[in-house]
């Protein structure tokens, strides 16, 4: 049978210690597609228009990362780790390559991955992220939000997604509502919040990956895949000038940058997204 | 009724403001027509035809010479508002109620300008390889187009080869593709600009491009849907110009291709063609 989003059920897979979750799901072609998730975020919290749409013509992999949600082990506390821990969960799915997707801390582990593992990596998309020793957001309200938990879901609450990822606009926050409403369609077989653990070392992680290491921006230019940067146009999480730095360094890509919108642009415009993320996996 | 092609679509003419505006109109007559503004010193004839054809498959596309440019009569203007008031002109003169407007560099100028004083007539807005008054390096040519406009080619049409290329052997490959393509049309082919036309372009080009306070304010009044496309390393109209013309207008999209210079829409011209057919037509919005 095909499953879909909201009916792939929960697999594990053992290596280098972790029991990693995932999901796979989507038409058996061309390389699998993996996705890279959020700050605290696990495989819910992925938009079903974009995962079922990715899984129309290829199949579709998403996961938690040592020590997110319902993976085992301890979340590492550096980026770096986090890459080499989504390598080992690729590699124990007997994967030679695959294409990546990895949005905000998601797009920093998938950056990791890349140059530490290019023969990994054919293609690479980048969404809502920025590189190594990032502009910072100076939004106030952002470590607040990012950081706060809904007590009856033990996770961030539709305020936190509706003020972090998505403009104020009435449009903007209208397609947040949507979007949280599809991300809620799944009912069985439902992911568990990540642990304090996990968000502290992310934290730990993120402000590792602020600072400069060598030349700053120097190692994108190792980055060889064919990459497509994309973002909202007023990102207040990783402010919309680094997915422009991404595209100024790493040779070969291209950048897409969506009107009225904030970090999560891709929740915001599900079928232009996939449109145009189709048209760049398909080239 | 014959279907014409970028190849043999014929020069017509109309009159408008006592200028004699030559143009080219070609492609599937259905929904609103997509209007090209030339860059400096170009004529109708300096447009891919793998871009103009792939547009017209679908839409009508209208080629036009401003006042003063190649075979249209009249002068060239020494202010890119008054270039935009005879583009205005000629596409009322057209008796066209609404057009989507394409402006690649001098012509983006020309679009944003169109915009702004007739906004009923533009529904979705194309900016190529172009750039905000007051825009980054936009005073006077940068350096890197000083030094590529200031050498001799041969033949001289290598001239776009620096201009539009980056100097990365796929660019370069792309270009000289590009030029072969240009080179193609035979018959009825523009004559190249007369030396009038350089100094009153360069002049309104310094005036939009000098500094004045606030200069990014005027992009907020444009509420058409607006594509920004150009190449990230652009040494013509720095590519940081093509952010800020996102980061300013409300509704802008902005796309950037890898290893492209300011003639991005030549060196990728099929996925040009896509992405703005994508646009115009909404798909996936």
């Amino acid at each position: 049978m095909t499953h879909t989003h909201a009916t792939a059920p929960t697999q594990f897979v053992e290596a280098n210690g972790i029991r990693f979750a995932y999901r796979r799901f989507g038409r058996d072609t061309r390389e699998p597609l993996l996705l890279m998730q959020h700050f605290r975020g696990g495989m819910d919290h992925w938009d079903p228009a974009i995962t079922d749409g990715f899984a129309l013509d290829r199949p579709v992999i998403l996961f938690n990362n040592a020590g997110v949600a319902s993976s085992s082990g301890e979340t590492p506390n550096t980026i770096d780790a986090m890459g080499e821990h989504a390598a080992d969960f690729i590699g124990a799915l007997g994967l030679s390559h695959v294409d990546v997707l990895g949005f905000s801390i998601g797009g920093y582990i998938a950056q990791a991955l890349t140059l530490r593992h290019p023969a990994l990596v054919k293609r690479l998309m980048l969404v809502g992220t920025g590189p190594r020793a990032s502009e910072p957001s100076n939004d106030p309200k952002y470590p607040q939000y990012a950081t706060s938990t809904d007590p009856g879901t033990g996770e961030a609450g539709l305020g936190a997604f509706l003020y972090l990822f998505f403009s104020p606009s009435a449009s903007s926050q209208g397609a947040g509502r949507a979007f949280w409403e599809r991300r809620h369609l799944r009912r069985k077989d439902i992911d568990s919040p990540s642990s304090a653990q996990a968000m502290k070392a992310q934290l730990a992680a993120i402000a590792e990956w602020r600072e400069v290491r060598g030349e700053r921006f120097g190692e994108l230019k190792r980055i060889a895949q064919p990459t497509l940067v994309m973002n909202g146009n007023r990102d207040i999480m990783v402010p919309t000038i680094n997915s422009f730095t991404l595209s100024q360094h790493i040779p070969n890509a291209q950048l897409i940058i969506y009107p009225d919108s904030g970090h999560a642009s891709h929740f915001q415009y599900p079928d232009l997204f996939l449109a145009h993320a189709r048209l760049f996996l398909d080239r | 009724m014959t279907t014409h092609t970028h190849q043999t679509a014929p020069t017509q003419f109309v009159e408008a403001k006592g200028i004699r505006f030559a143009y080219r109109r070609f492609g599937k007559a259905s929904g609103v027509p997509l209007v090209f503004n030339m860059h400096f010193t170009g004529t109708m004839d300096h447009w891919d035809p793998l871009v103009t054809d792939g547009f017209a498959k679908d839409r009508e596309v209208i080629l036009f010479d401003n006042a003063g440019v190649s075979s249209s009569s009249g002068e060239v203007p020494t202010s890119v508002e008054r270039m935009a008031a005879n583009a205005l002109a000629f596409i009322k003169a057209l008796s066209l109620s609404q057009v989507d407007v394409l402006g690649f560099s001098l012509g983006g100028l020309v679009a944003q300008e169109l915009t702004l004083v007739a906004p009923e007539l533009v529904r979705r807005l194309v900016l190529v390889g172009t750039g905000p008054r007051s825009g980054e390096s936009m005073a006077s040519l940068t350096p890197e187009a000083q030094k590529i406009f200031g050498a001799t080619y041969d033949p001289p049409d290598h001239l776009w080869l620096s201009v539009f290329f980056t100097p990365s052997e796929a660019s370069q490959a792309a270009g000289r593709a590009y030029l072969n393509r240009f080179r193609r049309r035979t018959e009825g082919r523009d004559p190249e600009v007369n030396e009038s036309v350089v100094p009153a372009q360069l002049e309104a080009l310094a005036k939009w491009g000098a500094p004045r306070a606030n200069p990014f304010d005027y992009l907020n009044a444009i509420h058409q849907p607006t594509l920004v496309i150009n190449g990230d390393n652009d040494v013509i109209v720095y590519t940081i110009n093509s952010y800020i013309l996102q980061q300013n207008i409300p509704n802008a999209q902005l796309i950037l291709y890898p290893d492209a210079n300011h003639g991005s829409q030549y060196q990728y011209p099929e996925r040009f063609v896509r992405h703005v057919s994508m646009f115009l037509s909404e798909e996936g919005a």
